[in-house]
């Protein structure tokens, strides 16, 4: 119909754009930080290169917090601990007669980096505000170290005449110097969103949404943690570098809580989950309100009302405002590309080597109450093992206790031979992938980096081959994506490839679920109750899925109140009641059981339907 | 002896804040960091009410009170209840802003500097060998009630044990009938109203200045965090740690040595025992 036209196309155009934005919005950001840096030659004034530059500075402490708090979730507010470091080494290097530009600035991001480990290290042991409130204490020690290394760093009264860098023995002049703010600061927002647009940034929103769902996909909490922590720190130490060599003059009373609220306001303004939003903060704040005398008076008020209203409404910022509007446009968000898994009739999983999983008499205690007994099953490859029971018999505990979320107080888990209990790092080393009962789904994410993100967990891929893009890099993120694709057309979801993973409907979660566990290629494949949520159409389809996994050789568990489900796919019943196994056998042994059926099968026919039969009455 | 006094003087604001820190925590499950700034709203209260309009104390502490409470409620209100079920910590970022308007309030209306507050009258006692004054002896007194208070409240009250319960897992709480927003609501307010009760005994100490909320909402957490979050008792003994240890390293090491004991002390828990000294469960409550 000609009336739609008007509107698909423009709706065209920016699906186009959209696509290319990944590839294109480097490539502006770069035109930009090139123009810029070129100001002094386009005749831009000093006082403009001065304000420029300290937006930079104030950019590069944003960007940092953004990293650490944007995508990893650990608020901290020490980023001027890091942000003073870097200017004090630089000042202190001055006064001992090192300027050179390759020498110092380096070491002000190293002494930045240093701080931020030794830091974190204490901090992140609980996370959360623990760290939060740890790091703003830390501030606390600029002036007291400062005061007491007097002699060095000049003392309450400041350190003064910090010559400006040099390269080759020729010291910059203010042209120079403003050009390398801005090369540096580009150069770690460069380094920023390669950091941030590859595993490792999927990784660091995987733990700020679910700490047990990074855990399950082999991502060590604590070290991930660290490590945004510590790369934050980075270009803090940058910034104060930079700050330092402005004025030739830093004093502790520059490095206070009211510059941490400044940083944290412009990181709220400009979207703390962005690598250029740090960017639209600090200018934000540095070209408006701190331009102002007569603000001064009220700062205090006006960050405190940005942080509340930012908190509350704005969880996103400017970026993300941006990005809504997009989305809004494109109808991405609302998912209205028809997000219901497509009909097939053969799937196709590649080969998946099995291993066989052994639980030896395993036994979990929570404080008095006893989850599971002495429990103990067998499962091989290239077969399905149904664990079925009342609720609270503990099979999820089984499930939690075979991917190594909860460490047994006795007996053992075997994958292949090797013990796996207690570690979510070896169960996944060793091919152990899960679903959860109640999906576990990054909203951030969509659908096809929440599959890819299953693999997380293999391919050691260093900082350095990430931020580079070098080849290592580039063969596993292809990988990654290549197994995202086939798992997302083995559950039929390919067309929602694009979508946000949280516009997908509970049912719908659930696959995707199953997909990222297959994209792990896993030799033991969990599934946690993923039938449930489910209409008889995807039921029939998760059927042919499963067998079809079955048949690639992996060892399939499966968590099930369905026992029609179970009594079609299964080749192994295990019934738990109470923590213990009360039954074991093939499905139509089980369900002869009199023991199963008095306490779990008959009840649940006397409940709702015959659960024999699986046909219910409604 | 002077030094140790002056110890458990600083020791008991510190425990008080650590107290009203844990309430908020047990109660609403939120790390509140305005807490703090409760007690600066009794404290430039208790200075425009006994100083500037020389009103009747009783008269000032209940306004301190009641000014309290509206402030943490409308708090709870403004900065916590639309976050609910959103997850993260985006509470820290509300709530440090709630603080940072406190704070900015106070400056506008009575400037940055400290200001002198007389609730009970100025005498130097001697004391063991040490000299101590009648509102530091006061202050240290009602920390201790006021722990052994919260302790028995929490542990035996049907609200405290609603808290506990709580904290323990919020959904199942919600399901036995325990009204968690209420709960959240009534942990504000019984922070808000002792912070404005208190506030004006503490700054007479502390004297009242802007300033004072942000080290104290510091200070206070590390006697939370030594003592164990969420132990009333170990508030207690957090705070006269932090203290002591802070009162005899500026005596025999030098003024900034203090803070940076408390800052070492702070950190070597952190690593060796993050649930602090008196919890013994698992740091589960963040």
């Amino acid at each position: 119909m000609s009336s739609s036209l008007p509107h698909l196309v423009p709706k065209r155009a920016l699906l186009a754009l959209s696509a290319r934005w990944a590839a294109v919005g480097p490539v502006l950001a770069l035109l930009g930080a090139a123009v810029l840096a070129a100001g002094p030659w386009l005749g831009l004034g000093l006082d403009a290169q001065r304000q420029i530059i300290l937006v930079a500075v104030l950019a590069l402490a944003v960007g940092g917090l953004n990293l650490s708090f944007g995508y990893a979730g650990e608020l901290a507010l020490g980023q001027v601990l890091m942000y003073a470091t870097g200017a004090y080494v630089v000042g202190y290097l001055s006064t001992i007669g090192v300027t050179n530009v390759l020498v110092t600035l380096p070491a002000a991001g190293l002494a930045g980096l240093l701080v931020g480990v030794v830091s974190g290290a204490a901090g992140l042991r609980l996370g959360g505000w623990v760290l939060a409130l740890f790091s703003l204490l830390l501030l606390d020690l600029i002036p007291r170290i400062v005061n007491l290394l007097h002699g060095r760093l000049g003392g309450v009264a400041g350190l003064s005449g910090i010559s400006r860098p040099t390269l080759g023995g020729l010291p910059f002049d203010n042209p120079t110097f403003y050009t390398t703010a801005i090369i540096v600061a580009a150069l770690w927002f460069a380094a920023m969103r390669n950091l941030v647009h590859s595993r490792q940034g999927t990784a660091f929103l995987v733990l700020k949404e679910s700490s047990v769902l990074a855990k399950a996909l082999g991502i060590s909490t604590y070290r991930t943690k660290l490590r945004a922590y510590a790369l934050g720190a980075v270009p803090a130490g940058l910034g104060g570098a930079l700050y330092a060599y402005l004025d030739g003059y830093i004093a502790p009373s520059v490095f206070t809580f009211e510059l941490g609220l400044v940083i944290l306001a412009a990181a709220i303004l400009g979207g703390a989950r962005s690598v250029y939003g740090a960017v639209i903060g600090a200018a934000l704040l540095q070209l408006g309100p701190r331009q102002l005398s007569l603000f001064d008076q009220y700062a205090e008020v006006a960050y405190g009302i940005v942080l509340v209203l930012g908190g509350v409404f704005l969880s996103t910022g400017a970026a993300g405002l941006g990005h809504r509007v997009f989305d809004r446009l494109l109808g991405r968000a609302r998912g209205e590309e028809g997000i219901a898994p497509s009909r097939q009739e053969s799937v196709d999983v590649p080969p998946l080597p099995g291993e066989p999983l052994v639980v030896d008499s395993v036994t979990v205690r929570f404080g008095g109450f006893t989850a599971l007994e002495d429990v103990s099953l067998r499962a091989e490859p290239g077969t399905v093992t149904a664990i079925i029971g009342p609720n609270g018999s503990g099979k999820t505990t089984l499930l939690n206790v075979v991917s190594g979320l909860l460490k047994p107080r006795a007996g053992e888990v075997r994958v292949g031979g090797s013990p796996v209990s207690g570690s979510t790092g070896r169960a996944v080393r060793h091919g152990v992938a899960r679903t959860f009962q109640t999906p576990l789904v990054p909203a951030s994410l969509n659908v096809r980096e929440v599959v890819a993100s299953g693999r997380l967990g293999s391919g050691n891929v260093t900082l350095v081959e990430t931020v580079l893009r070098l080849p290592r890099y580039r063969r596993v993120r292809r990988a990654d994506l290549a197994a995202a694709r086939r798992a997302l057309a083995a559950v039929g979801l390919s067309r929602a490839a694009g979508l946000r993973a949280d516009a997908l409907p509970l049912g719908t979660r659930r696959l995707m679920e199953f997909a990222r566990a297959l994209a792990a290629d896993p030799a033991v494949l969990l599934l946690d109750e993923v039938a449930s949520g489910l209409d008889d159409t995807e039921l029939a389809e998760l059927t042919v899925l499963i067998r079809a996994v079955r048949e690639a050789g992996a060892t399939v568990v499966l968590v099930e109140h369905n026992f029609e489900l179970v009594r079609e796919i299964a080749d192994h019943v295990i019934v738990l009641a109470e923590g213990h196994v009360i039954s074991t056998g093939v499905p139509e042994r089980v369900a002869r059981d009199e023991d199963v059926v008095r306490r779990y099968l008959g009840r649940r026919s006397a409940e709702g339907g015959d659960a024999l039969t699986g046909k219910g009455t409604p | 002896m002077t030094v140790l006094w002056a110890g458990l003087t600083m020791g008991s604001v510190y425990t008080l804040v650590a107290l009203t820190y844990n309430m908020t925590l047990v109660l609403t499950g939120v790390l509140n960091f305005a807490t703090a700034q409760f007690f600066t709203v009794g404290a430039f209260t208790a200075y425009a009410g006994l100083t500037q309009h020389s009103l009747p104390l009783p008269v000032v502490l209940l306004i301190g009170a009641v000014l309290g409470g509206l402030v943490a409620v409308a708090e709870e209100r403004v900065a916590i209840r639309p976050l609910r079920g959103h997850g993260g910590h985006t509470e820290l970022v509300t709530t440090l802003g709630v603080s940072t308007v406190i704070a900015g309030a106070a400056i506008v209306i009575w400037g940055p500097d400290p200001l002198r507050v007389t609730v009970v009258p100025e005498r130097t006692w001697t004391v063991l060998g040490g000299q101590v004054r009648p509102n530091e002896l006061l202050l240290i007194v009602i920390a201790v009630v006021a722990t052994l208070g919260f302790h028995v409240w929490t542990h035996r009250s049907r609200l405290g044990l609603a808290g506990l319960a709580r904290t323990e897992d919020e959904d199942a709480a919600a399901l036995r009938g325990i009204d968690v927003r209420r709960l959240s609501m009534l942990g504000f307010a019984i922070a808000g109203i002792f912070g404005g009760l208190v506030g004006p005994v503490m700054a007479q100490t502390t004297y009242a200045v802007a300033t004072i909320g942000l080290v104290l909402a510091l200070k206070g957490f590390v006697a939370m965090a030594l003592g164990g979050v969420g132990s009333h008792l170990g508030a207690l003994l957090g705070g006269t740690v932090v203290g002591l240890v802070e009162a005899f390293s500026n005596r025999h090491l030098g003024n900034d040595y203090g803070d940076i004991a408390v800052i070492v002390i702070l950190a070597l828990i952190l690593l060796l025992r993050p649930t602090g000294l008196l919890s013994k469960g698992e740091p589960r409550l963040v």
